[in-house]
């Protein structure tokens, strides 16, 4: 049988072992939160990281896209512009003064044109061409490129004032929309697109619409790389993407954006333009 | 060092009892570490606001220590006062470790902040029952309770200054 000091001094060994627990309790607890955090950070660095390389690769698929549109430009119109004034100069050999005065004011004009469309090109060969112009500059001049060869009948509407959204989200939001005219381009067999931007206070909503072949688009696991392409292009700047289509009935996809959510891995070197 | 010596040739002994140089060594000491965890607490973004604290603290205990229990026995209220207040501090940096914002990677371990605190908090709950019991048993002069003093107060002694040597380790490292 233990005494009565014998409990107490016991008492005070199995506290003293229990208070020695806690703190152990209360470290052990510090390095679980330690290896949580740092799991957290190397996360949040990896979701950056790929952010960054999103961005490069979007820069580089709209300089890409620059410089198929100038190959196209200088073969189909330029080049044709300076044969025809090479063939009308090659003419005036065997002519008259007075057609001769003729032909060669024609090439002249006919020059005039290939040297004001050289200057719009060199103007898209410039690096910074996008920060330059702006979001809605750059849209227009795509869909005016489009209107000009008679592909398409293009329409652009801009409701509500515009917002700043950030030069990297506008940037990936443009090649959403490259990416989405490509695709009518390639696949829809459209006559006419409609695009229309429309600002609010808590959304910016981009809508491109075609009336061409369309496709189900419900048919999950069978969008192309174009489709799916634009969707995780969307989520990277926290933006919603939808592809509305049925066969024949054309298609719409459609891009909301919370204005007001600042996107979170482009807030280093975080540059706005006015759009 | 002048106190473990003087303890151990029995120099501060009065009315066979050195517990008013205790009483003035444990003192001293919360005064430093109170004073030591109040400079690491303040170097989080936000304050913690403790400095008032600590003073009304110190001068709350110098009146018990003098009028309460008096001054030549051990002043075991004003020791576990001080002890709960060295934990409260030492709980405090730990939760704010865990709640300072921060971008970049924690290693706990190599804080040299850390290892005194844990050092601090090893120490006062491993001394703090016998503290608590001293008043009842030191009239009972119970000898497994002076054995169990001795394991303990070695066990807590080294617990610290092994502590307060990692961190010096960490803080060298640190500054290279």
């Amino acid at each position: 049988m233990l005494s009565n000091d014998e409990k107490i001094i016991l008492f005070i060994v199995a506290g003293t072992l229990m208070l020695l627990l806690l703190g152990l309790f209360i470290i052990g607890f510090l390095f679980l939160y330690q290896k949580k955090h740092n799991g957290y950070i190397a996360e949040q660095r990896e979701l950056k990281s790929f952010y960054n390389q999103e961005l490069l690769k979007t820069k580089i698929e709209v300089q890409e896209q620059t410089l198929h549109y100038i190959s196209q430009e200088l073969h189909d119109n330029v080049n044709q512009i300076l044969s025809f004034v090479k063939l009308n100069l090659g003419l005036t050999k065997n002519m008259g003064p007075d057609q001769k005065q003729v032909k060669i004011e024609e090439s002249r004009e006919l020059i005039a044109q290939a040297i004001s469309d050289l200057r719009g090109l060199s103007q898209s060969l410039n690096s910074d061409a996008f920060t330059t112009r702006g979001f809605i500059a750059s849209i227009e001049l795509d869909l005016n490129r489009i209107k000009k060869s008679g592909i398409l009948d293009t329409s652009f509407a801009v409701d509500g004032e515009p917002q700043e959204l950030g030069e990297q989200r506008e940037l990936v939001l443009f090649r959403i929309f490259q990416e989405s005219l490509n695709n009518v381009l390639k696949h829809a067999n459209a006559s006419s697109l409609a695009v229309n931007l429309q600002y609010s206070a808590e959304m910016i909503t981009l809508t491109i619409e075609d009336d061409g072949n369309g496709f189900l688009a419900n048919g999950a696991g069978e969008q192309g790389l174009g489709l799916r392409n634009i969707k995780s292009r969307a989520a990277l700047i926290g933006a919603q993407a939808e592809i509305l289509s049925e066969p024949n009935k054309g298609c719409c996809v459609k891009i909301t954006i919370d204005p007001l959510i600042e996107q979170k891995y482009a807030d280093s070197n975080y540059s706005n333009s006015v759009g | 060092m002048f106190y473990e010596f003087g303890s151990l040739y029995n120099w501060f002994t009065v009315n066979h009892s050195n517990a008013w140089i205790t009483n003035i060594t444990i003192t001293i000491f919360f005064v430093f570490y109170s004073w030591l965890l109040n400079s690491i607490l303040k170097k989080f973004k936000r304050p913690t606001g403790t400095n008032n604290l600590v003073v009304l603290f110190i001068l709350i205990l110098t009146v018990v220590t003098i009028f309460i229990q008096g001054f030549w026995i051990l002043d075991t209220y004003a020791i576990l006062a001080q002890f709960i207040w060295l934990v409260i501090l030492t709980c405090t940096f730990f939760y704010r470790t865990i709640n300072e914002p921060t971008d970049q990677k924690i290693e706990i371990i190599k804080l040299p902040d850390f290892w005194i605190n844990t050092g601090l908090l090893f120490f006062c709950l491993a001394e703090f029952l016998f503290y608590a019991s001293y008043a009842y048993m030191a009239m009972r002069k119970n000898y497994h309770y002076y054995v169990f003093f001795v394991v303990i107060s070695n066990i807590a002694n080294l617990i610290l200054y092994s502590s307060l040597a990692i961190s010096f380790v960490c803080f060298r490292t640190m500054r290279r």
